[in-house]
């Protein structure tokens, strides 16, 4: 299985029992209360792999993202880039860190400024960084246009003159600019029409076999995320509930939250429906600044017991590859044994 | 050219430009324009009606004051002087105002609690008031009359700005350059100023406007700079009112005229500017 963290495997990036709280205390009445929007997430990202990440909204994935991407300070944890502790730069040695990871955003029509050209929007970090110059830098930005799938003769247009799509790629080249190492696709297709979605998504895993990216590849959907991606990481209320390889999670969910999920996708074959397994979870996500007790989901889970609502359930390992944290996981096969550890 | 096109697709901006530059040329060029001298006393000639009225003078085409000067060459000799108080004062409102704005949208925090106070306290203090007070220590010349309407009008800017900034900076393409490292200087002059743009145009074009009123209403105080201006013509036209009405009436006139033809040249100027316009 090449999806087993071994030895030599080089990790690109990892985040040890990172916490941010927001601290919506009513100051008046000093009564101490925390949005726990990313509550206690390890996770290892090995160079060169797709890490999906699903969860409803509001479940704190868009956070996580911005977190790697050092856009919010951490309230507990370390986030280690090639080892380092991001937290520990200085202003000046974070702002060089930020060549090597780049970000691709959810709305391509907000993403990019409609009053400049798109020549001087993927031009930017180039200039930024003081990497090219001149005829230099426009030769660059063509290539990073051919590369993405743009014609060059569309460089002095403005971004409103664009679809969804193209407007997508301009920000993919402009990620790509800086010959990034790590990439945060923050849910880069959930605002394009379905058409144009599994074109983006062929253009980034094809890039990444280009250039060995590593993605961080945020999504609300299983299916999309499963086609990019190598392992997927299920969130529930700031936790990672289920991790393991994608063709593992779809076939031998453990986690009932996970069951549900899967379940949501449509089938497209009608003749199929009936075959398929319904979990349907009821009710909305809970408050987040008051998370229940125990197990966060025992309030919509289907097979949820007393100890579920007592005691909060710990990461187990059913493979190396395949964690979850539930204390009466989804049993396929028949009884397992499960030790416990961290992603 | 975009701006060549659209300004003969825009009638209105045409009509705006046309005024602007008539104006223009008319302050430029007031010596070789003028009929009289504007200052020339000729109690003579005094309250003598337009042209076309009963009892008016062929060269006296608008009619002379209490003094027998004559009301055409003081408006020429006039725009001078309203001209460069309104636009000048309006560069140095936008001067401070807008950076203000700028920086107190963009940072938040402590830097805008302190700047919108100062903000606040000052929108306390009656502009008028505001410049009695500079003008009382200072000289009322030119540039102290720009600089003191400059400063009793940013306030506008920062505020408009600093609003427009604060929805501005949660757009994902300020995010965008935030995370490749973009320094915050570029982010607010090359993301945030370009996108405020077109409001600070409406402000600016109404804000030349109130400068010129503001301008004279100095001058009605004696405040002024000690030159002809319209604002001066009009105030002191406003006595005889009732009797020679030309005095007051066409300086009203031609500040109307050059308010209007700003503000049409400002809406072109923010369609221009918006690459989204189609010509």
């Amino acid at each position: 299985m090449n999806d087993l963290i071994r030895k030599n495997d080089e990790i690109l990036l990892e985040l040890k029992n990172v916490k941010k709280y927001y601290d919506i205390s009513n100051s008046f009445l000093k009564n101490k209360s925390y949005l726990k929007a990313v509550d206690d997430i390890s996770l290892r990202v090995r160079k060169g792999e797709t890490i999906g990440i699903v969860g409803e909204s509001g479940c704190g994935k868009s956070t996580l993202g911005n977190l790697i991407m050092q856009m919010l300070p951490l309230t507990e944890g370390q986030i280690l880039f090639e080892g380092e502790d991001m937290s520990n730069l200085s202003a000046n040695q974070l702002r060089k860190k930020r060549l090597d990871f780049q970000m691709i955003f959810q709305d391509p029509f907000s993403s990019l400024n409609p009053r400049m050209k798109v020549l001087d929007i993927i031009a930017e970090p180039l200039r930024t960084y003081r990497i090219a110059k001149g005829e230099e830098l426009e030769n660059k930005v063509y290539s990073l246009m051919d590369l993405v799938g743009l014609n060059k003769s569309q460089a002095y247009r403005y971004p409103h003159e664009f679809s969804g799509g193209q407007r997508q790629r301009i920000g993919i080249a402009r990620a790509l600019a800086l010959n990034p190492k790590l990439i945060v696709c923050d849910e880069p297709i959930s605002a394009l029409d379905v058409s144009i979605q599994a074109q983006i998504l062929n253009l980034l895993s094809n890039l990444q076999k280009k250039l060995g990216l590593t993605y961080i590849f945020i999504g609300h959907g299983i299916p999309a995320v499963k086609y990019i991606s190598d392992r997927i990481a299920v969130m529930y209320m700031g936790k990672i509930v289920e991790i393991a390889d994608k063709n593992e999670i779809v076939k031998n969910p453990k986690h009932p939250y996970t069951e549900a999920l899967l379940s949501a996708i449509p089938v497209p074959d009608p003749k199929l429906r009936g075959n398929k397994k319904q979990t349907v979870i009821e009710g909305d996500v809970p408050n987040p600044v008051n998370p229940p007790s125990g197990c966060r989901f025992h309030t919509r889970c289907l097979y949820a017991e007393e100890k579920c609502k007592r005691e909060e359930p710990q990461m187990k390992r059913l493979h190396s590859y395949h964690q979850f944290a539930c204390h009466y996981p989804i049993n396929h096969q028949g009884g397992k044994e499960f030790e416990n550890g961290t992603a | 050219m975009k701006w060549v096109k659209m300004l003969l697709v825009s009638k209105v901006g045409l009509i705006g430009v046309i005024i602007i530059i008539l104006f223009t040329f008319t302050a430029i060029f007031a010596p070789l324009i003028v009929p009289h001298d504007p200052t020339e006393v000729n109690l003579g000639k005094s309250s003598l009606p337009p042209i076309w009225l009963d009892g008016g003078e062929s060269t006296y085409l608008l009619g002379t004051d209490n003094l027998g000067r004559d009301v055409f060459s003081r408006i020429i000799y006039g725009s001078q002087i309203s001209m460069l108080v309104g636009v000048c004062s309006v560069l140095v409102a936008g001067l401070i105002g807008i950076p203000v704005g700028l920086i107190s949208g963009y940072y938040g925090g402590l830097v805008d609690s302190l700047l919108m106070r100062i903000v606040d306290s000052q929108i306390a203090i009656p502009s008028i008031l505001l410049a009695l007070v500079i003008l009382g220590f200072m000289n009322p010349t030119l540039l102290t009359i720009i600089f003191v309407i400059g400063v009793s009008s940013w306030i506008a800017y920062a505020r408009v700005v600093r609003s427009e900034v604060l929805s501005l900076k949660e757009r994902e393409y300020v995010k965008a350059a935030k995370t490749m490292g973009v320094r915050h200087s570029f982010i607010m002059t090359r993301h945030l100023l370009p996108n405020v743009f077109s409001s600070i145009i409406v402000i600016s074009t109404i804000n030349v406007a109130t400068s010129i009123i503001t301008e004279s209403s100095l001058s009605f105080l004696g405040l002024g700079p000690q030159s002809i201006s319209w604002g001066s013509i009009l105030s002191e036209g406003r006595d005889y009112l009732a009797t020679n009405w030309w005095v007051a009436t066409f300086p009203g006139i031609a500040i109307t005229v050059t308010v209007l033809g700003i503000i049409l040249f400002g809406d072109w100027l923010r369609d221009v500017l918006d690459p989204r316009t189609e010509v």
